[in-house]
């Protein structure tokens, strides 16, 4: 499989208030440092807990932010380097889904007008014909032509979820990032449309990106994965791989950290799961990132950060029970 | 610990014939219709279901907190014998609710006030409850805050709810719950807004604050990992009515009612290949609304036949304390 998306290095730095007049401002690194490839035709899982920069990182990758340094290199262009008329041309390749599919689409317009106007705004077509595909958009993703007028306060979470799809998909992108597609809604509607995404994959030949924090649903969706914590990504592999065998402690306490639905397994009360919360953005740790939280800590996690090494077997993990090797000191700039 | 495990003390709750309807302009919403169950003393009773099933409302229901257009048409609700529908509000506030009975919901943040800080939000038990002044019940609190797990707690008793992480708020909601020792606690989705590694540790600080305080626990939630890991008793309910009851082995072992057995096949089964699709239980919840005759999840059965269509399956008996509302269950078929 050839690579559609290769990100190199990608890191962004908000600069927010200082704390007083004499202090410093202050930066919080949202995304350290993150390269990855997503080949043709995958879905590339990105999974972590809230805070760990994994919606940023898709931002950044469809230029939705602007990165304070790396390179995106998509389909043979580089990203970073396409001016607004270039961009807006790459944007039809690459589309987004967003979380919340209520609060994703516009209460005033129709679902119909809200998938046709993404036609109007790339100047395809005319009103006529976009209006017809639309419809036939509605189709595709299981609702039905008639919809097209409705609003969206008279679907479902479900329903309007399958409407943002429609949206992002009536361009015929070859990237779409998932941001959390399904998180929002109940268990039966998920499975409907995991599959729905699925089936469109296959037809459509897309790839995607799925940003999740639920390792099940990853681990049976996506090809690939990385694990972001605090805006690294600390472990990558086969998603199959990843979750049956972790290697990084973070991954084992993610993994170790879901409740099985299975009345022999662990109760909550045995649950092996991991102390302390993330630590706070503006104060990363100077060693390894998960060190104050890490059962298997040694004396030079505190003080060197652990370099995202390839173990092989598509295997990548930073932590010092795997590999010596030390990531390089970066830079604030 | 003084509780013998093996000793059934009765139930500590009991729930009998159940009716909150709303009277909206579109008709009656019965939001839980006729459902009858019981916590027994010690136990953790779950409720499972998908939204608008009428967990959360049972759940409001018991503490008396429903509004107009809500309305409770009919039922009792026992807890140690006594008719808490048949109380004043006042008595219900002085009382038993915060006091006999605690509760914590599912989103933290829009529970607690913001103006407040953390520690007199806690403290309020104990100043409405037992009289006491805030300066009285300020090392009492602080011992609870303790107790739930918050560090530097002296410390954090004056900060407010936005210095606190998700976990941290959750966990001081918690506190504000415990704070009279009640019997019964009743959770609404406690860890659905948290990360996963945080929702491991509030269902274990959950699981031991039920045997310190030698309490019961109404729990409930969507996921059926929390509910396997946490449950000694199960209800599933689908459109305002139970539709299962039983133990949890019960109901992980042999589900007994189409809509429990679609629930467990939706759980993304891991060993299952990642190129199969996800089980999926078709259309969408039933919304009851004037819901018409005959079975309430007859739309979405792959087993339906002519008499899901006019009766209205009742709870029956299929094992010792397992319960099930559906025509293929009963035997008289």
């Amino acid at each position: 499989m050839s690579d559609l998306l290769t990100v190199q290095d990608l890191r962004k730095v908000y600069q927010i208030g200082r704390k007083g007049l004499l202090q410093a401002r202050r930066a919080v690194t949202a995304v350290d440092g993150v390269s990855f490839v997503v080949r043709n035709g995958e879905t590339f899982g990105l999974v972590g807990e809230s805070g760990c920069g994994k919606t940023t990182t898709a931002r950044l990758v469809l230029r939705l932010v602007e990165p304070t340094s790396g390179w995106i290199g998509f389909d043979g262009w580089d990203l970073l380097d396409c001016n607004k008329k270039e961009m807006r041309q790459r944007r039809r390749e690459m589309q987004i889904v967003f979380q919340d599919p209520m609060t994703a689409l516009n209460p005033r317009m129709s679902i119909g007008t809200s998938i046709a106007d993404t036609l109007r705004f790339h100047g395809i077509g005319d009103s006529r014909s976009r209006v017809e595909e639309a419809r036939t958009m509605l189709e595709v993703v299981g609702l039905s032509r008639s919809h097209y007028s409705g609003l969206p306060h008279e679907f479902s979470g479900g329903q309007c979820q399958r409407v943002g799809i429609a949206r992002a998909l009536i361009l015929k992108p070859k990237l779409v990032l998932l941001d959390e597609p399904v998180s929002s809604l109940d268990v039966s509607i998920r499975a409907q449309v995991l599959n729905l995404l699925r089936t469109l994959q296959n037809e459509y030949g897309l790839t995607y990106i799925f940003i999740s924090h639920d390792l099940t649903v990853v681990r049976k969706f996506c090809s690939t994965m990385a694990v972001l914590y605090l805006g690294k990504i600390v472990e990558e592999g086969l998603s199959d791989a990843v979750s049956r065998e972790p290697l990084h402690p973070y991954t084992q306490a993610l993994v170790n950290s879901v409740p099985q639905p299975d009345p022999r397994a662990p109760k909550a009360r045995d649950l092996v799961g991991i102390e302390g919360e993330l630590p706070s953005a503006l104060a990363v740790p100077k060693g390894c990132r998960f060190e104050g939280r890490c059962p298997h800590r040694m004396k030079k996690c505190a003080e060197k950060e652990p370099a995202l090494v390839d173990l092989g077997g598509n295997r990548k993990v930073a932590c010092f029970l795997h590999s010596d090797a030390e990531a390089p000191t970066a830079t604030i700039s | 610990m003084a509780c013998e495990p093996n000793v059934d003390y009765g139930p500590i709750l009991r729930v009998v014939g159940l009716k909150t309807y709303f009277h909206l302009r579109d008709g009656t919403l019965q939001a839980v219709d006729d459902v009858s169950f019981e916590v027994g003393t010690g136990k953790t009773l779950c409720i499972v279901g998908e939204s608008g099933s009428g967990k959360s409302v049972t759940a409001l229901s018991i503490m008396g907190l429903i509004d107009p257009p809500g309305r409770i048409e009919a039922g009792g609700i026992y807890h140690h014998g006594e008719d808490l529908l048949e109380l004043q509000e006042d008595e219900l506030e002085g009382r038993i609710r915060g006091n006999r009975i605690g509760m914590i919901f599912q989103d933290p943040m829009s529970s607690l006030n913001p103006s407040f800080t953390i520690g007199d939000q806690v403290a309020e038990g104990l100043v409405l409850h037992r009289g006491l002044t805030r300066n009285q019940a300020r090392q009492e609190t602080v011992d609870v805050l303790r107790l739930v797990g918050i560090p530097d707690a002296e410390a954090r008793y004056d900060l407010y709810p936005h210095q606190f992480s998700g976990g941290m708020r959750q966990r001081a909601m918690i506190a504000a719950a415990i704070i009279c020792e009640p019997d019964l606690l009743i959770a609404d989705e406690p860890t659905t807004a948290l990360d996963v590694t945080i929702q491991a540790q509030i269902l274990r600080l959950l699981a031991e604050l039920k045997d310190k305080l030698n309490s019961s626990l109404l729990m409930i939630t969507h996921d059926l990992g929390v509910v396997a890991s946490m449950a000694d008793d199960v209800l599933v309910m689908n459109a305002g009515k139970i539709v299962e009851s039983g133990t949890v082995e019960q109901m992980f072992d042999s589900p007994s009612h189409p809509y429990t057995q679609g629930l467990l096949n939706c759980v993304i089964d891991a060993e299952t290949q990642r190129d199969g699709s996800f089980e999926v239980i078709p259309g969408v919840p039933l919304v009851p609304i004037n819901p018409g005759r005959g079975c309430r999840f007859k739309d979405r059965c792959t087993r339906r036949f002519a008499r899901c269509n006019r009766e209205e399956p009742v709870l029956l008996p299929i094992e010792r304390g397992h319960y099930a509302a559906c025509h293929l269950c009963d035997s008289a078929t």
